[in-house]
């Protein structure tokens, strides 16, 4: 019977207990289990008759009625596991047995009628009232099996017993109450000793049998015979005659009620009445010993009952015990391992502060064993700064009962720090008083720089985008003021807003690290080339010029094409520009020197040339520290400028603010 | 009347069209341009070699900080003022209380600043 994960595995039924098939029904179910069924009615049968010869043969009070009777336990035991379909086995089996003791048919059919009834009347309280066949497992349930025993199952079998007997004339009605107490307390001390171990050990036929369990088993045993042997044998009646050693039971029955469970309690008892009985039977138990052999009986169906009922009731209550702690523990243990290995941080802590949990993750953001953070206040663990915050968030929500989100500094034990984000619910006991506080915790750190960065593009986007508008409108203004007319206005914005926005296409191109010198001079000349290749001439290294001085030199360089164009070489078909220029190093500096020399122009005379353009020529490049010449040759115009190049790798953005 | 009658004015900005605007400003204004200077180095210089009234300020000057003039400043007793292109909440906290004009300005804008920063604090 391989395990289904049923639910009597998974609560405390380890090895399965078999199911209850409780089925009422008082003949076989069906035709395929015929033979089965007939087996198993033989062998309880035989057990019964064979048991209840026995018992017979002890009858005192009557050759009908005996105290010593197992074969209700075995009876009862057996309505209980297999069904009230057995009822047939128990009245034959009882049946047999009497008519061989007493030769009387009809009384011996009433008997067995009476020993059929009391199992099945028995089964079924048992059944209806006591858990079935789980009856021994608790402790009520074995109280309960014992009132229904004593109260009714026995009861009925021995008034139908005792009244047969009457009825038939087989014994005398003045004697209706010895008999009838000897036979119910016979029959109470037969289930309330045998019915236990049968069904303990069909429930749970190999608990707690393993190798390494053995030998205890068999020390207790070996220990439950030990002193049956010592308290109620006859063997050792020379030495021991006059000592009532009778109370030693109760060494045997502790140990398995404590450390053994019901099943081997119950078979402990069994073994330990056994012995009681054969002492009994041989006049050797001191205690037992009485005027008549039936009180001498009664005696030992006292010690019987009490011995079985309240060891019954012990185990069981120690094995429940033993089952909830077992459930708890491995709850415990999941829960445990839930929380350590949680990738968030979890915490707890006692209203005043102190932490009484944390798991690994938690330990890893402050960087502390958990033995160090353990009755650590929490305020140790935060940054002073972020302390007032986290309080009156808190008071806040222990005065709401709410849950509160809240970001603090973790200090670390070498002094950094790392942002936390707590989620922290207040719990709180029955009477309202706030019991402890729930935290679950993340490392944020990075997430604030990025917002922290993110804030900071949004700054500098918003800084540049104003530097930009505020370039264009003083360009405005200072193109405005020198010219003369609408139409050149517009031309010379025009003009220089593109400039601005082309060199601005040529960082984004060179992803803001430098442009090429050539593609700035390239770029620049393009609106007045449209093909004339001969007319430029261009010559130089390859040069990386850095972001903010490649925009303010094509701003240069547009002015010094739109002058060309209006006044210069670049009005006139035959007219040529060469630019060139080259990279010195001057004492650790680089430097650029670059020549704009035009010819074959129209002639020059400066004073046409003077204007804003000429103004922004010379000193447009001045913050970046060159130092410019602007010579009006006859030739043409002859620009020349020396600047010190910056290291185009040099950030252009300025540093990013690092979160703390 | 003009508002910057007499007024000796150190301008640091590192554009220089925005320079230029600022300067022609205080021109108009009645006022004496120190300057412009481009960087730090070139301010301290001006500072130290001519006679200022006010100063006026942009916060990034080629990628640094314009802050560490402001005690060279404080130590000779000018009063100044920022101009800049980042909103109030990007400037340092001790500075937030200054007079400042954000880019793009009016003419006007500036000379109220101007004329703010040289009133004797109340």
């Amino acid at each position: 019977m391989k395990a289904k994960a049923n639910a009597a595995t998974h609560f405390g039924y380890p090895d399965g207990a078999k199911e209850a098939t409780a089925d009422h029904f008082l003949l076989p179910v069906s035709i395929n289990n015929f033979a089965g069924y007939l087996t198993r009615l033989l062998l309880i049968g035989t057990a019964y008759f064979v048991l209840a010869t026995g018992g017979l043969g002890l009858a005192t009070v009557h050759p009908s009625a005996t105290a010593i009777w197992p074969p209700s336990g075995i009876a009862l035991a057996a309505a209980l596991l297999v069904g009230l379909r057995v009822w047939p086995a128990i009245f034959f089996g009882a049946f047999v047995a009497n008519l061989v003791a007493s030769e009387a048919v009809l009384a011996s059919a009433a008997i067995a009628t009476g020993n059929t009834l009391e199992a099945i009347v028995g089964a079924v309280l048992v059944e209806r009232w006591c858990g079935g066949r789980r009856v021994f497992d608790t402790p009520l349930g074995v109280l309960k099996f014992a009132l229904m025993v004593m109260a009714f199952a026995a009861a009925i079998g021995a008034s139908a017993g005792v009244t047969s007997l009457m009825l038939f004339g087989l014994a005398e009605w003045r004697l209706f109450a010895d008999i009838w107490k000897t036979w119910w307390l016979g029959d109470v001390a037969g289930a309330l000793v045998v019915t236990p171990v049968i069904v303990l050990w069909a429930n749970y036929p190999r608990r707690r049998l393993k190798a390494e369990a053995l030998p205890e088993l068999a020390a207790l045993f070996a220990a439950a015979c030990a002193v049956g042997l010592i308290a109620f044998s006859p063997l050792l009646r020379p030495a021991l005659v006059a000592t009532p050693l009778t109370f030693i039971a109760v060494f045997p029955l502790l140990w398995a009620a404590l450390y053994r469970g019901p099943r081997d309690t119950a078979t402990v008892v069994l073994i330990l009445c056994a012995f009681a009985v054969w002492g009994t039977l041989a006049d050797a138990v001191p205690l037992f010993v009485r005027p008549s052999r039936n009180d001498a009986f009664l005696v030992l169906i006292a010690f019987c009952l009490s011995v079985s009922i309240p060891s019954l009731v012990l185990s069981a209550e120690v094995a429940i015990r033993r089952q909830t702690e077992a459930r708890l523990r491995s709850r415990e243990q999941e829960l445990r391992d839930i929380f350590k290995q949680a990738m968030l941080g979890i915490s707890l802590r006692a209203p005043d502060g102190r932490l009484l949990f944390a798991n690994d993750a938690f330990c890893r953001l402050a960087q502390r064993a958990e033995s160090e953070l353990l009755h650590m206040p929490l305020r140790d663990l935060v940054d002073p700064e972020d302390w007032p915050r986290n309080l009156k968030l808190f008071e806040g929500a222990v005065r709401d009962e709410q849950p509160y989100d809240v970001e603090v500094r973790f200090v670390r034990p070498d002094g950094s720090r790392v942002w936390v984000h707590g989620f922290v619910t207040p719990v709180f006991d029955e009477t309202g008083a706030l019991r402890h506080l729930v935290s679950v915790s993340q490392d944020v750190t990075e997430r604030r720089r990025a917002e922290e960065r993110q804030r900071w593009f949004m700054a500098e986007l918003d800084h540049r985008v104003r530097n930009i508008l505020a370039t264009v409108q003083s360009m405005l203004r200072l193109t405005g003021r020198r010219v003369q007319t609408k139409q050149e206005y517009a031309a010379a914005i025009e003009g220089r807003v593109t400039a601005m926005a082309r060199a601005h296409s040529l960082l984004r191109r060179g992803q803001w690290e430098g442009v090429k010198l050539e593609e700035l001079v390239r770029d620049a000349l393009a609106a007045h080339l449209a093909g004339e290749v001969e007319t430029i001439a261009i010559a130089g290294p390859e040069c990386l010029i850095e972001a903010r001085q490649a925009l303010d030199l094509a701003m240069l360089l547009h002015e010094l094409a739109t002058n060309a164009a209006k006044y210069g070489a670049l009005s006139v078909p035959a007219g040529r520009i060469a630019i060139d220029w080259e990279q010195k190093r001057d004492g650790g500096e680089l430097r650029l020197h670059l020549r704009w020399q035009e010819k074959y122009g129209p002639p020059v005379t400066e004073p046409e040339r003077l204007g804003f353009g000429t103004e922004l020529i010379r000193n447009i490049l001045e913050p970046h520290g060159a130092a410019v010449t602007m010579e009006f040759a006859r030739l043409g115009v002859r620009f020349s400028m020396d600047m010190p190049l910056v290291d185009p790798g040099q950030r252009w953005l300025p540093e990013m603010p690092l979160a703390d | 009347m003009l508002k910057l009658a007499g007024l000796h004015v150190l301008i640091v900005e590192d554009e220089y069209f925005i320079a230029r605007s600022i300067a022609r400003i205080v021109e108009e204004a009645g006022g004496k341009n120190v300057g412009p200077a481009r960087d730090l180095q070139a301010a301290r210089d001006l500072l130290s070699g001519s006679e200022v009234d006010v100063a006026v300020l942009d916060i990034d000057i080629h990628g640094t900080d314009v802050y560490p003039l402001t005690s060279d400043l404080a130590a000779r007793g000018v009063p100044f003022l920022f101009v800049t292109g980042y909103d109030v909440s990007g400037i340092s906290p001790n500075f937030q209380n200054r007079p400042l004009v954000t880019k793009p300005f009016e003419d006007s804008a500036v000379l109220d600043a101007i004329v703010a920063a040289t009133r004797p604090a109340a």
